[in-house]
């Protein structure tokens, strides 16, 4: 393991725990700058852990949840109006919501 | 308006903010007041480091004092392994550098630089002749000037001036202008010859220079230090403690975290390693600043669901700086365009780290 890691600005410093940014007038870079021109060579740039398909899986139905939720008041909507669902035969905890939304929407 | 007016209304101005170093009262010291063992070249407190080639071991302080004496603390560098005999490439010096954007006035590297005094108090176990130098960034220009400790840990006041150097290569950006040096023992490779300006050779001290690391009974003590333009030391420039900070912080600044508490908001973009939360500095710093963390977890929690990403190893967030900002960031997750909250969950600094 080298004294020094690769980050995609600057490097890390293991020993000194310093975050070093390239910038030539930092005195870390620099000190960084003539470790490496005495020969030390870095350790690549840490890649993050590609996600989990747990992870990904949260994160597609975390972005479609909103859609489906609006999709879900126009289609109780839709079938409340028409007649084809009777209003009390809605599970209690379902009706309760849709009743809310309909009162924040102002219908 | 008159010139005897101006001068009769606004002479006093040319009073104020006349030291040339910062932190010469010792009063500011946000690393700590204790470096025991010190290491060679770390900064100890604010603007001053002390660095040493040797055998010898040291420790230095901020030390405070209400003798009647004019000033509240010193520095002190306590020797812990006395070196009593210095080989020719040792030296222990205690040092400050100057940012070149602050010595435009001077005119240093023209015929009309001006002549510098440096005043200051000193307390040395040993008694002798003693070196302060003055050099600039490649040390291709050094002048050394000496002063003598007469009685034993006594605190006894200096003062010394040295002429304007008229040619060599003075910088002028926001790297290092001038370097003030108080050698405490210095060898043979960094000495040369007295009151004049020295074009060849990385010079410290004078001949003369006392070896003051010879004896684990040895300190050296110094107070009060203040660099100003003109042949005469005047009065001591006393600023308020918040511009002395303020000063102090475009070199070196921690920021505090309270545990739990969101500092900035997150967004994913897809490109993992670039998510961050930015903290703006209260100072513009000199240049990007190395950023150390001490050691508390960070968190990003993610605001739509609340589901969070925690880092406990500093090695494991990344970290870019700029003079103004810094961005702190867990790496990514794999989830675009979400937005996040980020904070530490313990009280925490994060040191930023600009100095020469």
């Amino acid at each position: 393991m080298a004294k020094y890691e690769l980050r995609n600005e600057g490097c890390y410093d293991r020993e000194l725990g310093h975050h070093i940014p390239d910038d030539e007038a930092n005195r870390h870079w620099q000190e960084y700058l003539q470790w490496v021109m005495e020969g030390g060579v870095a350790d690549p740039k840490p890649v993050a852990p590609p996600p989990t398909p747990q992870e990904v899986l949260n994160a597609d139905l975390l972005q479609t949840d909103k859609e489906m939720l609006r999709g879900f008041d126009w289609l109780l909507e839709y079938l409340v109006g028409n007649g084809t669902v009777v209003l009390a035969d809605i599970p209690q905890a379902l009706k309760d919501l849709y009743i809310a939304r309909k009162a924040l929407r102002g219908a | 308006m008159s010139l005897a007016r101006d001068t009769a209304d606004y002479g006093h101005i040319k009073t104020a903010r006349k030291n040339l170093l910062i932190n010469g009262d010792f009063d500011i010291a946000q690393r700590g007041t204790s470096f025991v063992a010190h290491t060679a070249s770390d900064y100890t407190l604010d603007r001053w480091f002390a660095t040493h080639s040797g055998t010898m071991v040291y420790s230095c302080f901020q030390l405070g004092t209400t003798s009647d004496i004019p000033f509240r603390h010193y520095h002190r560098i306590d020797v812990t392994t006395a070196d009593v005999t210095m080989a020719a490439g040792d030296y222990v010096h205690f040092t400050q550098k100057i940012e070149a954007t602050s010595m435009h006035h001077l005119h240093w590297g023209r015929a009309s630089a001006k002549d510098l005094t440096l005043g200051f108090w000193h307390r040395c176990t040993k008694v002798g002749t003693y070196s302060v130098a003055f050099r600039n960034s490649d040390a291709s220009r050094c002048y050394i000037r000496e002063y003598t400790q007469a009685v034993t840990n006594e605190w006894e006041y200096a003062e010394v001036t040295i002429p304007g150097c008229t040619d060599g290569t003075w910088l002028e950006d926001a790297n290092v202008g001038l370097v003030v040096s108080f050698a405490a023992a210095c060898g043979s490779t960094y000495t040369g010859a007295a009151d004049s300006w020295i074009t060849s050779g990385n010079v410290i001290a004078s001949t003369n220079q006392v070896n003051n690391m010879d004896n684990t009974a040895n300190v050296f003590d110094i107070a009060h230090v203040q660099l100003e333009a003109g042949t005469q030391a005047t009065d001591w420039d006393g600023r308020p403690v918040a511009e002395e900070l303020t000063l102090c912080q475009r070199y070196y600044q921690k920021l505090y975290f309270i545990n739990y508490r969101p500092f900035g908001v997150a967004r994913s973009s897809g490109t993992p390693d670039l998510i961050g939360a930015t903290v703006t500095l209260p100072t513009e710093m000199k240049s990007a600043p190395s950023v150390l963390n001490t050691s508390a977890a960070l968190s990003r929690v993610r605001t739509s669901d609340f589901s969070s990403t925690t880092i406990t190893a500093a090695t494991d967030f990344f970290v870019a700086s700029g003079t103004r900002q810094i961005m702190l960031d867990i790496a990514g997750e794999g989830t675009s365009n979400q937005t996040y909250t980020m904070m530490f969950q313990a009280d925490t600094g994060v040191y930023c780290d600009a100095e020469f």
